[in-house]
């Protein structure tokens, strides 16, 4: 029973990753708390480490070739074992979608709808994204194709009109946090958002040449990472010590913009690349999700259980934080190490015990 | 509220349901019941006004604790 | 076939439900049911409570010509009049402008507001629950100018019909800019605001508009507004302020000169670029700062009777030069005197000796007054204009 028929290029595969790591941070700027206006520089080291991670991964998929971390898992480890630990990183791909969600409502609850009930906002976002996943992968992957070009061209038309605005001394003096703050910072930034490529576990398999799959993920990152790292020397530079304090800084940039009086009003933008943007990487957490769940209980297929686990999706986004302090402690604090046995843990493990197992057995050694 | 939440998931129940009953597809109709059970009472739960724990919170809290941060 | 119909048919149920979502059913604002706050005043008593004038626009009395003088305030004039004034008084910024719906047909809608206008007594006790609003409140502009009032109260201020502008605090904004432009006063946004106040060590600045009278067509006496000063705040709240010579001189020395004049006794330049640079230097616990400036002028004006040889260049660019240090001097020995750096001069540092800024920044206050000041201005005259030959010779 193949529950996933359909193949994605490997270009397709890296706009995939550009949108899903773009996601939620086109509004809450990675690695920026503790580091003040080095951030950029955090989010440069993170981005080296989500690299390091992805080479993990990728080299698991290398190994498996066609085969989903739930499948590899249970060659891995024998099928109890293997679907218990499928599961658990199940629970991360879904604990990690409402994490997008809860962020979702809370900005647009605050800068674009405060009068309208986060029920509704989350519910018609979760029904497109619930459609998107019933037409499979490859869907996903055209429609990527579409949206992700017009926001990069978003994200460099929103640096480009902030040219005159950005004043460099305030991103000086360089490397003046103490590195024990950067460092933890940098890791910030590397499990959110860089490291959290590790869904595309349930991706690469379906990919039509995966030989080429790992250069495809690093050339994504790569690419997403200095737009990241741009947007995010770019709010420094242009917004100041406000930039640290300001929930949202790509918004507040957005709004300084004003162009003879016409280009004004531009922050709707950065609120259109959220929509887009963090459509795409729910999508992609829900199709994990979803079909992660049909391969460990051997369902024929996943189209039933999704619009269930969307919905839970949402009740869960709705409750599981309790105010949006809570939401960004979370992000700040504890997210950066509770990610870490699902995002390194479980595919490093994995790898190890399955170079050790000398799996699979028809590819023989392979390095 | 309610109300609107029954009508809600009865129209997922409706939409899914007699597909699965005709293919015979036992085990992914006990698997979509079962998540549909969890989400009913856990959204009558919340419109009711029962707070469901926040979780991340909680995860947060156990975690700068153990760690000291 | 029947799969098809039915899928047919959803898609056209989602399309009549669709558009009443995306209109935003919960969030709409009709533009008839907003009233438009183009400028808002803040004033505190002494009892502490918070007064809030908001100049609302009228959309149905801008026209193209200024209707007339007097701001529709609550007296009996029923002048027609682009704007309308109200006033609410509370124990706090919000607690003021919850009031506002208990007279107003409309709903109050920031997002035009140009100016934040806080009177005199208001910010010598101190503006901080207005910046924790502006930072916090989604709806504020970081755009949107800062001013003081020289006067007493803002509400006098936001009143006052003036000039050419229908819309008084777009036209009052309009000023501040101009000012601004031509190198008088600054001009100070809510963001450059904040940040100043976030740098523990850089005094935060806004300029000042004033009221005068004058005497206009048949005798009547008009009020209008101009901008008079500097205020220079430490923390939130108003300490001194600058004149116009030391608020050219200020800046002169934060590189925000665009256009403008510089007069001497016998001319006067005009400006066509400057800029300038803070250079710190650290010499054991003396802080040096050299101010460079690199100005180029035109000359507009000269009233010495004589022709123009290019000594008499070289002698105009010197004076120049003088003149612009002794502005510049002017703003730092005020700045000393009130002990606010207002120039930046501790981030100047702190960009440049990362190291030694642990030690000297809770130190600032005691350390700044004593810090050497260099003045350092290169002036070039580029064009002596179109005569170079003097119309009555001496």
């Amino acid at each position: 029973m193949a529950l996933e028929k359909g193949r994605i290029s490997n270009f397709q595969l890296s706009v995939l990753i550009i949108g899903f790591v773009f996601g939620s941070s086109v509004i809450i700027s990675p690695g920026g708390k503790g580091a003040g206006h080095d951030a950029w520089i955090a989010c440069a080291i993170g981005l080296m480490e989500g690299l390091l991670i992805a080479w993990i991964f990728t080299a698991l998929t290398k190994q498996f070739k066609d085969k989903t971390i739930m499948e590899i898992n249970s060659l891995v480890y024998g099928k109890i074992l293997g679907k218990g630990i499928s599961l658990l990183f199940i629970w991360y791909l879904f604990h990690l979608s409402a994490l997008v969600l809860t962020n979702y409502t809370h900005f647009f609850k605050l800068q674009i709808y405060p009068a309208t009930p986060n029920t509704v906002t989350l519910l018609l976002l979760i029904l497109v994204c619930a459609s998107t996943v019933g037409r499979g992968i490859e869907v996903l992957a055209r429609l990527s194709i579409i949206l992700v070009p017009i926001i990069i061209l978003v994200v460099f038309s929103d640096t480009l009109l902030l040219i005159p605005h950005i004043d460099f001394n305030n991103l000086m003096p360089v490397l003046d946090v103490p590195s024990g703050k950067l460092l933890l910072a940098s890791h910030g930034a590397a499990s959110f958002p860089f490291a959290e490529t590790v869904a595309f576990l349930m991706v690469l398999a379906f990919v039509d040449k995966p030989e080429k799959a790992p250069s495809a993920v690093f050339g994504g990152l790569l690419i997403v990472g200095f737009m990241l790292i741009m947007a995010v020397a770019r709010n420094a530079a242009v917004l100041g010590p406000m930039a640290e304090i300001t929930i949202y800084p790509t918004y507040l940039a957005a709004q300084v913009i004003d162009i003879g009086d016409i280009l004004t009003r531009l922050q709707v933008l950065v609120a259109i690349s959220l929509i887009t943007m963090g459509f795409i990487k729910i999508t992609v957490l829900l199709y994990g999700t979803v079909l992660g769940l049909a391969q460990v209980f051997n369902l024929h297929s996943y189209r039933p259980i999704i619009l269930p686990v969307g919905i839970l999706m949402v009740i869960f986004a709705l409750t599981n934080v309790g105010n949006t302090q809570e939401m960004v402690d979370f992000a700040e604090q504890g997210y950066p190490f509770y990610a870490i046995p699902f995002q390194i843990g479980i595919p490093l493990i994995t790898l190890v015990v399955a170079k050790l197992r000398k799996l699979p057995q028809t590819g023989g050694d392979q390095v | 509220m309610i109300a609107l939440l029954l009508i809600g998931f009865g129209m997922v129940a409706l939409i899914q349901i007699p597909g699965l009953v005709r293919k015979q597809w036992w085990r992914e109709l006990s698997f979509f019941m079962v998540l549909w059970f969890m989400g009913l009472i856990l959204s009558v739960m919340v419109s009711i006004g029962i707070t469901l724990p926040p979780i991340s919170s909680i995860i947060n809290k156990s975690l700068t604790g153990i760690l000291g941060l | 076939m029947k799969r098809e119909k039915r899928i047919k048919i959803y898609v056209v149920i989602l399309l009549i439900i669709m558009p009443g979502f995306l209109s935003g059913c919960w969030d709409s604002h009709e533009l008839n049911k907003l009233s438009i706050v183009s400028g808002l005043g803040w004033d505190i008593d002494n009892t502490g409570k918070v007064t809030m004038t908001y100049q609302s626009i009228i959309p149905s009395e801008i026209k193209g010509s200024s209707g007339s003088n007097g701001g529709g305030e609550q007296k009996g004039g029923s002048q027609l009049s682009a704007i309308q004034l109200n006033q609410d008084t509370g124990s706090s910024p919000y607690d003021a402008l919850s009031r506002y719906t208990q007279h107003a047909s409309r709903i109050p809608y920031y997002e035009h507001t140009q100016i934040y206008l806080f009177g005199k007594e208001g910010v010598q006790r101190g503006i901080y629950p207005f910046l924790d609003t502006q930072a916090r409140n989604p709806v504020s502009r970081p755009k949107a100018l800062m001013v003081v009032s020289a006067e007493e109260k803002a509400s006098d201020i936001l009143g006052i019909q003036d000039g050419m502008e229908n819309i008084q605090a777009f036209g009052m904004a309009a000023e501040i800019k101009l000012s601004a432009t031509f190198s008088k006063y600054p001009e100070v946004t809510v963001l450059q605001f904040q940040n100043r106040l976030l740098s523990k060590t850089t005094a935060p600045i806004a300029p000042m508009v004033g009221i005068f009278e004058e005497t206009g067509p048949e005798g009547k006496k008009i009020r209008r507004t101009r901008v008079v000063g500097t205020a220079v705040f430490k923390g939130d709240r108003m300490i001194g302020q600058l004149n116009e010579r030391e608020s050219s001189g200020l800046l002169w020395a934060i590189n925000e000169i665009k256009i403008g004049f510089v007069m001497i006794p016998e001319a006067s330049m005009e400006i066509v670029s400057a800029k300038s640079k803070i250079v710190p230097e650290l010499q054991g616990d003396q802080v040096k700062i050299t101010i460079e400036i690199d100005e180029e002028s035109n000359l507009v004006e000269y009233r010495g009777h004589q022709d123009i040889t290019a000594d008499l260049v070289h002698e105009l660019e010197k004076g120049q030069a003088k003149e612009i240090e002794s502005q510049v001097r002017a703003a730092v020995e005020k700045s000393f005197a009130l002990d606010a750096d207002v120039f930046g001069f501790g981030e100047a540092v702190h960009r440049k000796y990362k190291k030694e800024w642990k030690d000297l920044k809770p130190r600032w206050d005691d350390i700044y007054s004593r810090i050497e000041v260099l003045v350092k201005v290169k002036t070039h005259l580029n064009e002596i204009g179109d005569v170079n030959k003097a119309l009555i010779k001496d």
